[in-house]
């Protein structure tokens, strides 16, 4: 591996730097990007890379994607089918492996890079399953990864809530995070996974100023406790909100009264599309997508990530174990498996697979919503490209969804093929917009990268990490051209040459930095002391641990 | 910490230090050498078997996983990687141990008054119903819901010599009731479990294939489920065998064996290493029945590694070298 490398002669996108399409040259010096290299490097120390007629763009950043948990691990044993059909083999020091919507660890490190991405955030971990979750990290190569931990029905939380001890519940939140190596706070379905961890008959949360079981807290409360957390605590991600009532029709209403109760705050809303939904005069599921994207516009605190789905298989895996439960029932019963687990008072999971098809109204109308909210959206700084990474689809449909981001011709071609009645339930082929490759940089790389506040991630900049990739730069065919990057750079080294993954390069991990609070560490003994399986001690990453992986702060004007 | 240990490793034997040892055909020699000679085993077998990965420590696991690959052969956790990790059953309502602590009542259906997990909730004094003869058998929504009736949570705990599909019953039986109770089903392993969950969810992970008792095999250089240990043995499939624990080779007797492990009786092995296995005081880390992750020493920062890990390496890359030569 070269120190210093220039890639030259590529069309840069960076819109983290006001570039775009602007030919320049982007300059790595020991992994990190540089504006100019210092005077004693000479010319034969330097590797060039000509990206003449290329698309360069920064390193993709995923911002929402579950590839590394238990949840995931018990996906891949449930989906033995798709790993029979799909194996990859051992060849040139990589690793061999199996899956394509449940890849194994090594597979998901490979294709990520081989679509030219190298940030990824797994979103949704148990304070008890971070070890796995840091472990199965540990064997995914290619990717700087951090994970977002689910605090927000742990029953502690819930409870210190409950008796208005907000500053210990905050406390409690921080010892979660530091001890964990999290890298942010990830609230799904606020209250009511706790609510139907301890009472069967409170199926579905309503609102979100229900009452969770016989306390006083709601889910309000809770999501502004983790606002006020993310605050206090200075993080760099906002709280990543997966809302109420996901995939209930007329659970727009909802999704509208969580932006507003964080109105002037910072919150992030994850896979949006399935939270986007109308409710028709029948019951029957119709697009909230205007609704939705006119609050966002007006409210520049909130992000969100889309949750496209995709037609094919995919996989349902969630932290929203009700939600689990009620789509098992509705679509499931007898013909899927079903896993739901239950954890140590913290979190669960729900898992079953499910095919997304076109010839269905329901799978067709979601598919038209997530391209609809990404295509009206004002700002697409604020409205991210995701799957839900396997629940949407799996990540390599990527470059379909970008496709069809870019060309109406091709969005046409999939909408004469999908349900015609959904087709007409929403405005999707009425709407001319293509997004430019500038937009496209945004909304997968520089616009994740912010969200997150990785301020090394997402740009070109002097200071970032030095991970790039070239697109050969045709793109009349925009599937073929981000399925198929041409160099894949990461830290300035080449995973990815002349189209060929070529090598292999050790994660990084990212963690928040998190004061450790005497407060938070006597709470979390104590509930461990009261309600704990297992010893605290246990609990998490050891300091050897924690001091491998690259803490980020906040901004300070946060 | 040995407490937590218990519900895994519960003959686990505080590692004193010692470096591996080594012999061949019984005769005690240097590391290196044997490594040479095992490696020679290896590069020169048509169908190689790694047995026994419950033994080993998750970091020992993957580079067990990792020889496997590189030596295009077959890896088995053991005969209970099936119940070891859910995901094999059609329907699964389960729970880890924090959770059924919680629990108002516990069912166990066949689980053992000593049972370590039997012990902890009697500590909690959780009430404990021990099934009816008939709810270990054949299960019935209506003799399950009458076990039910009056709690919000129950949990049900499964002996590890029950029928996996009278588990797989009280399953079903608990995904049908969740709107009136939460009931969540808990399959207990037995006392020779070891790591066998560590060791099922690392090859999992590392493969995406999930181990059950046909194993997963690197034939072509890509994981793919294959037959059952004890059935390909007795056919004569493998021709070297790297053994993590006596018992489970023990139908392929007669295969030659390249022994790795702490158990003394690697006699017949033609190469033997001695390592400490499952210790207490490694750094290193094993996976409780459900799931959660534990390390086997208290400060793994100062802590001595587990010497298995790098045995399994320096064998890997003799291999690649001799093959390279």
């Amino acid at each position: 591996m070269s120190r210093y490398m220039r890639i030259t002669g590529g069309r840069v996108y960076d819109p983290a730097n006001g570039i775009d399409g602007e030919v320049r040259d982007v300059r790595i010096a020991d992994g990190v990007v540089v504006d100019r290299f210092s005077d004693e490097v000479t010319a034969g120390q330097v590797r060039t890379i000509d990206a003449t007629g290329m698309v360069v763009m920064p390193g993709g950043v995923d911002i929402h994607c579950h590839i590394a948990s238990s949840s995931v691990n018990r996906a891949r044993a449930m989906a033995g089918e798709e790993h029979a059909t799909h194996v990859h083999h051992a060849s040139c020091g990589r690793r061999g492996g199996s899956g394509i919507v449940t890849p194994s660890t090594f597979t998901t490190g490979y294709r990520y890079a081989a679509l030219g991405y190298t940030t990824a955030i797994e979103a949704a971990v148990s304070p008890s399953g971070a070890r796995q979750t840091h472990l199965e990290l540990d064997d995914t190569p290619n990717l700087d990864a951090g994970f977002l931990l689910l605090v927000a029905n742990h029953q502690r939380v819930i409870e210190l809530l409950a008796a208005d001890r907000d500053e210990e519940a905050i406390a409690f939140v921080a010892e979660l995070l530091q001890r964990t190596g999290a890298f942010g706070i990830k609230v799904v379905n606020p209250g009511g996974v706790a609510a139907w961890r301890n009472d069967p008959t409170q199926h579905v949360v309503k609102t979100i100023d229900d009452r969770i079981n016989t306390s006083s807290v709601t889910p309000r409360r809770i999501m502004l406790a983790m606002a006020d957390a993310a605050e206090r605590l200075r993080l760099p991600h906002a709280p990543h909100v997966h809302c109420n009532r996901l995939g209930v029709p007329g659970n727009v209403e909802t999704t509208l009264d969580t932006l507003r109760a964080f109105e002037g705050r910072r919150v992030h809303l994850t896979h949006v599309q399935f939270h986007a939904y109308g409710r028709g005069e029948k019951g029957e599921l119709t697009s909230g997508v205007q609704r939705l994207v006119s609050a966002l516009n007006e409210q520049p605190n909130a992000t969100a990530d889309v949750g496209q789905v995709m037609f094919g298989d995919a996989f349902t895996l969630t932290g929203d174990t009700p939600l689990e439960y009620l789509l098992y029932q509705l679509a499931g019963k007898s013909t899927r498996p079903y896993v739901s687990i239950e954890s140590e008072l913290e979190s669960g999971c729900g898992l079953m697979p499910i095919e997304y098809s076109d010839k269905q109204y329901l799978h067709s109308l979601q598919w038209a919503i997530g391209l609809e909210l990404m295509l009206t959206s004002a700002d697409p700084w604020r409205m991210l490209l995701s799957t839900d990474h396997p629940n949407g689809g799996s990540f390599l449909t990527y470059p379909a969804i970008i496709a069809a981001l870019m060309s109406k011709a091709v969005r046409d071609e999939h909408v004469a093929k999908a349900d015609a009645r959904a087709m007409g339930a929403t405005r999707l082929r009425d709407l001319s917009r293509e997004l430019t490759l500038g937009e496209v940089a945004i909304i997968t790389r520089a616009g994740p990268a912010r969200t997150l506040g990785l301020r090394h991630k997402g740009h070109l900049g002097g200071g970032a990490d030095g991970d790039v990739t070239g697109y050969a730069g045709d793109v009349s065919d925009p599937q073929r051209m981000f399925e198929t990057p041409r160099y894949v750079i990461k830290a300035g080294r080449v995973l990815v040459e002349d189209g060929e993954l070529r090598g292999a390069a050790p994660g990084g991990r990212f963690r928040a930095e998190v004061e450790q609070d005497e407060k938070g560490d006597s709470l979390l003994r104590d509930w461990f002391a009261r309600h704990g399986s297992y010893d605290v001690a246990q609990l998490g990453v050891h300091e050897h641990e924690r001091a491998a992986m690259r803490g980020v702060a906040g901004d300070a004007s946060c | 910490m040995r407490r937590d240990l218990s519900l895994v490793v519960p003959v686990a034997q505080p590692y004193d230090g010692r470096p591996v040892k080594a012999a061949v055909d019984g005769a005690s020699v240097s590391v290196d050498a044997a490594v040479a000679r095992a490696a020679g085993m290896l590069r020169t077998c048509r169908a190689p078997a790694v047995v026994g990965l419950r033994a080993l420590t998750i970091e020992a696991c993957r580079e067990a996983v990792h020889l496997a690959e590189a030596v295009r052969g077959a890896l088995f956790v053991d005969g209970c990687a099936r119940q070891a990790m859910p995901g094999h059953e059609p329907v699964i309502q389960t729970a880890t141990l924090g959770h059924v602590l919680a629990a108002e009542r516990v069912i166990t259906v066949a689980v053992d008054e000593g049972h370590p997990v039997v012990q902890r909730l009697r500590e909690r004094r959780v009430s404990i119903d021990a099934a009816p003869s008939d709810l270990s058998g054949v299960v019935t929504l209506r003799t399950a819901r009458k076990a039910f009736d009056g709690a919000a949570r129950v949990a049900v705990l499964i002996g590890p010599r029950v029928d996996p599909r009278i588990a797989s019953q009280w399953h079903r039986l608990a995904v049908g009731v969740q709107r009136q109770v939460r009931v969540a089903v808990v399959p207990l392993p037995g006392a020779d479990a070891a790591n066998a969950r560590g060791a099922a969810e690392v090859v999992t992970w590392q493969t995406g294939v999930a181990p059950s008792a046909c194993g997963v095999d690197f034939a072509d250089g890509a994981p793919r489920r294959g037959g059952s240990f004890d059935s390909r043995a007795r056919r004569g499939a493998f021709d070297v065998v790297i053994d993590f624990e006596q018992g489970m080779a023990a139908a392929a007797e007669g295969t030659a064996r390249i022994a790795i492990g702490s158990d003394d009786a690697g006699g017949q092995a033609a190469v033997r290493f001695s390592t400490p296995g499952l210790a207490l005081g490694v750094a290193a880390r094993v996976m409780r029945f459900d799931g959660i992750v534990l390390w086997l020493s208290d400060d793994p920062a100062t802590a001595p590694p587990d010497p298995t890990v790098a045995l399994l390496k320096q064998l890997r890359e003799a291999v690649a070298e001799g093959d390279g030569q």
